[in-house]
């Protein structure tokens, strides 16, 4: 936030004559969630509680298979109506969030995780070995920058095979480029900040300086960031599993219930617009509480 | 030319501009003086329509055409080329993708200037007016590729090239080294002289003395006196005037309290020290050691030569000024002392022992003896630490992080530097600007050192902030025996808080010696310069 000069918000106000106390200190000014805030927050919450205790919200087995009840529209018994095998999708889907959040969550946990390791290793280094490195890690990221994500995460499947821990993987490596660029510019500027230069003056050693100052101060944008990313991590996990790279079936997993749906588009759309709607949700909530958290860190500045 | 009567501007509920009334006649200088927070800039704004708060007065007019009512297009057509602003901050002020005589020339498009061969005749025009040296080759170049000074320069130009008949100067003059102060001041007051209206918004009473007819102190939005320069600062009314013109340092000689004498010495909570030393007078037989002693020093970068075989000594419980224009190698000097560079030749003593070159871990241990206090307290301190998190880490030599049994040394320290023990649990970010360079003087204090190299310490606080924080290191330094390396354009301050001065011109100590005989019988030309340049 820049202050002009003398209006208010500025170097705090009119001050008494002579002494140089600020007004007292300001009432944290958070911004009130929008209603929208709310309603993502809700809806994770949901996710989160259908991930941990599925039974809670639908008692049905997942894979019990009704055959009599095949290809049932949406009604009470079956909320978002039956399969092709007569499974709820509403048993399914509520089953189906653990592994897409799970999935989700381990994807971005690795793309940032790798992204901070490259991006520190780029941007933290001195002399002749750090411009090497810089170098080094910069082509790599500019490399996998250079392929799209998915693709990348189908030739790491095409080493791997199919699999949901291998899907996991590969939405981490894909995502890790973007993270790690973003983790290298922010380690740069802290390090040349001069809050790190008071702590040379005071004595510190390039490891208490990287602990201290450096890493906490370069990754809290990250933190925020990742929020965003996990939304994204679900759409793709579910992508691979749509394609017949994810989850094998018959494990309720969004993208493979998708990829079964799209037979019978025509007949039964329920089964393709519950687990899409899914996945949209998710990734529109999480995306929604990221921009919220990243507004909120660049205001407080 | 300008009439304003009780203009009050708000945000929201708070009035930040509360009842201001002046008048500003062609060929004349007004100027307001205040604080920061006292309404100045924000009234000086209200005059071009930018002020974005709710304005209300009873008149407010140029050349006789009402301003109140304009509407977005109306004010359009003042902006610029009846009403100039020229801005405190160039290098935000200029496009950094444009050369900076098409900025002008835009200027002069937007009012109706008719050819572009005359427009560009024009541009040329205004920047020798301001004094651009090679202005053909200078309009061709982005605001990146000029120094602070010629940026300046650059944008009093866009200012007057569409010669307005009033110009409102914020701060022009803050954070510009002195020959380029003296161009800025020389170049309004020649406008004033040509039949301008000049508004000068400043916190710096030496330009209001060598520029203002009229000086209008404003506090807490209310204007507290008004009347002609000289009888303002010669003998000041209101209180707050006279507390103002206190503080300015210049002038005063070394050891001269520039703040309320009650304010520094109760609040610090030491009894005041009695009075400092005579210093001795002729080079005693025992002369204070040399604890910071730099020999030589030489550091390029690419192929430009900041640091050019500097030498200097600096003794226990004395201040060296170091003094030059911007460029001249200043803070390059100040980070190889602090050991920030390594020095591409030469050494650094401290304390009769190798300090630079070195390798940073060898010079670890030994730390503690050299301190600094930052130019922009703001940036220095981390974001996610509180005062007393500072203060332990710094007490603590980085070992502890829990404030816990070290409340009272924290409070002590504070106390040291005038801080009550409440300001521990704040956020650095949260405090006044001259708060937070105290909490920056309690940091680099914690550790006990010897020697503190002070880089324009305090060229980013008002005048009298400046008097307190200058007060308090003169305090610290006869209760500790500190000796300072104060780094500063400001000459003032430099005279006022220096034993000895070392003039820097190009990289090398061109002159320096004790500041009254260099002040007074400047031996070299560029330190007779750098004098003139202060008028």
């Amino acid at each position: 936030m820049t202050v002009l000069p003398g209006l208010p918000g500025g170097a705090g106000g009119p001050v008494a004559p002579g002494t140089d106390l600020a007004p007292a200190p300001r009432p944290a000014r958070r911004p009130r969630p929008s209603p929208v805030e709310v309603a993502a927050a809700a809806l994770l919450g949901l996710l989160v509680l259908a991930a941990v205790a599925p039974g809670l919200l639908a008692p049905a087995d997942p894979l019990a298979v009704a055959p009599a009840d095949a290809f049932s529209p949406p009604s009470l018994a079956h909320p978002f109506g039956t399969d092709e095998s007569g499974r709820g999708l509403w048993t399914r889907v509520v089953h189906g969030t653990g592994a897409s959040l799970l999935i989700g969550l381990l994807a971005t946990l690795l793309g940032t995780g790798l992204g901070v390791v490259l991006g520190v290793a780029s941007g933290l280094g001195r002399g002749v070995a750090g411009r090497v490195a810089d170098a080094g890690v910069g082509r790599l990221i500019e490399v996998l920058f250079a392929l799209p994500g998915l693709l990348l995460a189908l030739v790491v499947i095409a080493f791997t095979g199919p699999g949901a821990l291998p899907a996991t993987l590969a939405v981490g490596l894909a995502t890790a480029p973007g993270y790690a660029r973003i983790v290298r510019t922010q380690v740069a500027t802290v390090r040349r900040s001069a809050m790190v230069e008071q702590a040379v003056v005071l004595g510190r050693s390039p490891a208490t300086v990287l602990l201290r100052h450096v890493l906490p101060n370069a990754l809290a944008p990250v933190a925020v960031l990742a929020t965003l990313g996990v939304g994204q991590a679900v759409v793709w996990a579910s992508s691979l599993s749509y394609l017949g790279l994810g989850s094998p079936p018959p494990a309720p997993e969004w993208g493979a219930m998708l990829a079964a749906g799209r037979t019978y588009l025509g007949s039964a759309w329920w089964m393709t617009v519950f687990p899409g709607l899914a996945v949209v949700v998710t990734a529109a909530a999480s995306t929604v509480l990221g921009r919220a958290l990243t507004r909120r860190r660049t205001e407080v500045r | 030319m300008l009439r304003v009567e009780g203009l009050t501007v708000a945000f929201g509920d708070r009035r930040v501009v509360d009842d201001v009334s002046f008048s500003l006649d062609a060929g004349e200088c007004v100027a307001i003086v205040g604080e920061s927070g006292s309404g100045k800039s924000v009234t000086a704004r209200t005059l071009l329509g930018l002020s974005g708060g709710q304005v209300d007065a009873g008149r407010l007019e140029l050349d006789g055409d009402d301003l109140l009512g304009l509407d977005e297009r109306g004010w359009r057509r003042v902006r610029g080329s009846r009403v100039g602003l020229v801005l405190q901050d160039a290098l935000v002020s200029l496009d950094p993708l444009r050369p900076v005589g098409r900025e002008i020339d835009d200027v002069l498009r937007l009012h109706g200037s008719a050819r572009p061969a005359e427009r560009r005749e024009r541009v040329l025009e205004t920047l020798r007016e301001v004094g651009m040296p090679e202005p053909e080759l200078r309009s061709r170049q982005r605001a990146g590729e000029l120094s602070g000074g010629l940026r300046q320069r650059a944008l009093l130009a866009a200012a007057l090239a569409p010669q307005p008949g009033v110009v409102v100067a914020d701060e022009p003059t803050t954070a510009l080294d002195a020959a380029v102060q003296r161009v800025v001041v020389d170049r309004l007051a020649a406008l004033r002289d040509g039949g301008t209206a000049v508004l000068a918004i400043t916190h710096d009473l030496a330009v209001v003395r060598r520029l203002a007819d009229r000086v209008v102190v404003l506090y807490a939005g209310r204007v507290v006196e008004q009347g002609p320069t000289d009888r303002v600062l010669r003998a000041p009314e209101a209180e707050h005037t006279r507390r103002l013109v206190a503080a300015l340092p210049a002038g005063k000689p070394r050891g001269t309290r520039l703040s309320p004498a009650q304010e520094a010495g109760a609040r610090s909570g030491a009894p005041v020290p009695p009075a400092r030393p005579a210093p001795p007078a002729a080079p005693a037989v025992d002369l204070p050691p040399v604890v910071l002693r730099a020999t030589g020093l030489r550091r390029s970068f690419g192929t430009r030569t900041a640091v050019d075989g500097v030498d200097l000594e600096l003794r226990a419980g004395e201040t060296l000024g170091v003094v030059g224009a911007s460029g001249s190698g200043k803070t390059t000097t100040a980070r190889l002392l602090l050991g920030l560079e390594q020095p591409d030749g030469g050494t650094v003593e401290l304390l009769g022992e190798p300090w630079a070159p070195l390798p940073e871990r060898h010079r670890r241990p030994r730390r503690h003896l050299l301190g600094t206090v930052p130019q922009d307290p703001a940036a220095a301190f981390d974001p996610r630490w509180t005062v007393a998190r500072v203060l332990v880490d710094a007490l603590s030599d980085g070992r502890a992080t829990r404030v816990g049994a070290r409340r009272d040394d924290v409070a002590a320290l504070l106390a040291r530097v005038g801080l009550e023990p409440d300001v521990a649990g704040r956020m650095p970010v949260t405090l006044s600007g001259g708060q937070r360079q105290r909490v920056a003087i309690a940091r680099a204090l914690a550790a006990r050192p010897r020697v503190l190299v002070l880089d324009e310490p305090v060229s980013a606080l008002d005048v009298s902030v400046q008097a307190q924080v200058l007060d308090l290191l003169d305090d610290l330094q006869r209760s500790d025996g500190l000796a300072y390396l104060f780094v500063s354009h400001d000459l003032d301050v430099v005279e006022h808080v220096s034993d000895r001065v070392a003039v820097v011109h190009e990289g090398r100590v061109v002159e320096t010696g004790p500041t009254a005989e260099v002040f007074a019988a400047p031996r070299h030309a560029h330190t007779r310069e750098l004098l003139a340049a202060r008028g």
